[in-house]
């Protein structure tokens, strides 16, 4: 298909802007997992946004870095809204298949499974002060985001999560479950 | 109490058990509540931002990290904030220009104080993603112009739609590089204001629907299976969104053709 010439700049210099920030977000969530399906749906968002907000090629070119940044805060806490919307709703073709891919293949393991269950109920009768930090470092981030998340020395969110873990340790004990956490 | 009370490595099964329970519940709490109020976005933004005091802080924290979909959010929310806030230390605090009346208002002006401030901290606290946000800002100065010639055939093009209709964004045209069962297809169009939901086809060349779809969304992703399934490579395809309003006025797209090309 032919393009119109103000159309096919506009869409380049859309591209322009978005890519290198999109890369970036990606590198950045990479390690935590964080899809390429979530990090898409938001710059298909700012894409929208840039284009309705700036229709010539020039004013697109020339956005700053940091205008696209709010531009992207601003569609991820929309998309967020409308998720938590949509939740209510009997379906949804995007989040169908997103939970597909969750509830699909090891998860099926019913021992597993049960396993599973009791970790993260001993999880919820941690003290609050030190549940979340458990949580967190559970979740696969390291302690010196754990710290640098909650303005925290080092020293102390290692001694609060020693301490959180410890009891985790009891809790699973208490149950019948040896865990070795301490190699 | 040094490092070695807490042995990563031997923490691992314990990790992946937990990252189960959380998968299967798919958010909300694990001491069997069946719903409990995910935490507003705004909040885990602050969260992020570090904006909130210690005791909010953890609540939040402790939600998030219990509720899949709002582990989700963050994750997106810290990788946008990390990002940006380096191309923001990089390029400098926005123009007063680069505002418009409808991002404007959610942030503090592009100048502020704030700003400059989130953009500094995020320095310190994501110093891992610098180079890449060095060498991106200056590929946003310096490469726009390459930028345009090299994406090519892949780039959306926008078509408007009539005075009451939507406009769609992408696909159109050839779209090329796309492996049918590798990776899903993504139709995009522009939000129409009150709209409740989006009807969503696409049609073969006999008009025959081969995919339909409602969202609440401006996005529809088709999966790769479904569309190795119903999509054909070379073959035109056209497709159309309508929405749903509460005037009935159901505005709609023209039909918009694409082809989708491995090569």
């Amino acid at each position: 298909m032919h393009m119109q010439p103000t159309t096919d700049q506009l869409s380049s210099a859309l591209e322009g802007v978005l890519t290198n920030f999109a890369g970036m977000v990606k590198r950045v969530g990479w390690r935590h997992r964080l899809s390429d399906a979530d990090v898409d749906e938001v710059m298909q968002e700012v894409r929208i946004r840039l284009w309705r907000a700036r229709p010539t090629t020039e004013q697109i070119s020339t956005s700053s870095a940091s205008y696209v940044y709010r531009t992207a805060v601003s569609a991820a806490l929309d998309i967020a809204r409308r998720r938590r919307a949509r939740r209510t709703e009997l379906s949804d073709p995007i989040d169908d298949q997103m939970g597909i891919a969750a509830v699909g293949g090891p998860l099926a393991d019913a021992e597993g499974t049960e396993l599973a269950e009791q970790v993260a109920r001993a999880v919820d009768t941690i003290a609050p002060s030190r549940r979340p930090v458990v949580r967190m470092y559970l979740a696969g981030y390291p302690r010196e985001e754990i710290a640098e998340l909650m303005g925290w020395s080092e020293a102390k969110t290692r001694n609060l999560l020693y301490r959180g873990l410890a009891d985790l340790r009891a809790r699973l004990t208490e149950q019948g479950i040896r865990w070795d956490t301490t190699g | 109490m040094t490092d070695d009370t807490i042995d990563e490595a031997a923490d691992a099964p314990l990790r992946a058990l937990y990252g189960r329970a959380l998968a299967l519940r798919g958010g909300g709490r694990s001491d069997g509540a069946a719903t409990v109020s995910c935490v507003a976005p705004e909040d885990i933004l602050a969260l992020v931002r570090r904006e909130l005091p210690e005791e909010r802080r953890l609540e939040v924290l402790d939600h998030v990290m219990a509720c899949d979909a709002c582990r989700r959010e963050f994750d997106l929310l810290r990788a946008v904030e990390a990002a940006g806030g380096q191309a923001a230390v990089t390029n400098g605090p926005g123009r007063a220009s680069d505002q418009s009346p409808d991002q404007a208002p959610r942030f503090a002006p592009a100048a502020s104080p704030k700003v400059i401030d989130i953009s500094t901290r995020r320095a310190r606290t994501w110093r891992r993603v610098t180079p890449f946000a060095i060498a991106a800002a200056l590929m946003l100065v310096v490469g726009v112009e390459a930028r345009r010639r090299a994406a090519d055939e892949a780039r959306p093009e926008v078509m408007r739609g009539d005075e009451n209709g939507i406009t769609t964004v992408t696909p159109a045209g050839d779209v090329t590089g796309v492996a049918l069962g590798t990776a899903p297809v993504v139709f995009v169009w522009q939000p129409v204001v009150g709209a409740r939901r989006y009807e969503f086809e696409v049609l073969d060349g006999d008009g025959t629907v081969v995919y339909s779809a409602a969202t609440a969304d401006t996005t529809i992703a088709v999966a790769a299976a479904d569309a190795a399934e119903r999509f054909r490579a070379g073959v035109e395809y056209e497709w159309w969104v309508r929405a749903i309003t509460p005037d009935a006025t159901q505005p709609r797209s023209a039909l918009r053709p694409f082809r989708l090309l491995s090569e």
